[in-house]
């Protein structure tokens, strides 16, 4: 596994993120997560998304490109090996984490 | 006629009116920082009120029309922004209870989650949402959450 990668959200994917799922448009949250953080733990140890500089990112979005890394991972694997960065959307980061941690509590009850 | 010379009684009025003057104008500072610090926080309030019933609205909006393609993008991108200024703003509290600062942060993410964490926030295929639809009555709810925190009691004294 490679040690690290910091990935630009709005230079690498857009500036301009879409809705949740790819039915409704381009740039969606689950083409983010299939198409890059999904891919990127896999190869991955640490990793940093960095999400300054791209216009809003809805609850949706968050969700689905980022919720699933609690599922998988776990949520103190995630701190571990995830950083989100937003100089200029604090809600974006805090509602990323939040999500990771709801989907990790999830995947524990069940 | 005997006591202390006048040069002492001078000296000792001119400095109690010297500690009285500085007394007065350090209570008076006080009372200033503390009349700053209310406005301040009845003008975050004032502010924090109009700007979300003004984005629950457009929010409400936003799911009971039907999405129109030319301006559907931008009626979104501008719910997201303003919920993002909401946040900034909501930092900018000093609440009586610390725990409240918190409180306020967790009922903002609830409000921005009802908003546009919903499929149907950027599904340009839906068609328009009842008024009494779920996302719009769940949405409205978390506005009377977020309203409840901002309204707690505020640090004015230092």
């Amino acid at each position: 596994m490679k040690p690290f990668i910091l990935f630009n959200v709005p230079k690498e994917f857009s500036r301009f993120c879409g809705g949740r799922k790819k039915d409704h448009g381009p740039y969606s949250g689950q083409e983010f997560w299939e198409t890059v953080t999904r891919p990127l733990l896999a190869e991955f140890e640490s990793i940093v998304f960095e999400l300054t500089g791209g216009t809003a990112y809805s609850s949706g979005f968050l969700d689905e490109a980022f919720g699933e890394i609690g599922r998988v991972i776990g949520l103190r694997e995630a701190k571990r090996r995830i950083k989100i960065l937003a100089e200029d959307d604090a809600l974006a980061v805090a509602t990323a984490w939040e999500r990771i941690k709801e989907a990790s509590e999830e995947a524990h009850a069940q | 006629m005997s006591g202390a010379p006048w040069w002492f009684t001078g000296l000792v009025s001119l400095i109690s009116l010297a500690v009285g003057t500085l007394v007065g104008h350090v209570l008076t500072s006080k009372r200033d920082a503390k009349k700053v610090r209310i406005d301040n926080a009845t003008k975050w309030l004032d502010k924090m009120r109009v700007d979300l019933k003004a984005i629950a609205d457009a929010a409400s909006k936003h799911y009971c029309n039907a999405p129109e393609a030319a301006n559907y993008q931008s009626s979104c991108a501008l719910i997201m922004a303003d919920i993002k200024r909401l946040f900034s703003t909501s930092r900018q509290a000093r609440f009586l209870h610390h725990a409240d600062d918190s409180y306020l942060g967790a009922a903002i993410l609830k409000f921005n989650d009802k908003v546009t964490g919903p499929a149907e926030f950027q599904d340009q295929s839906r068609g328009a949402l009842a008024a009494n639809h779920v996302i719009v009555t769940e949405l409205r709810d978390a506005e009377v959450e977020v309203l409840e925190v901002c309204g707690r009691k505020q640090r004015v004294d230092d």
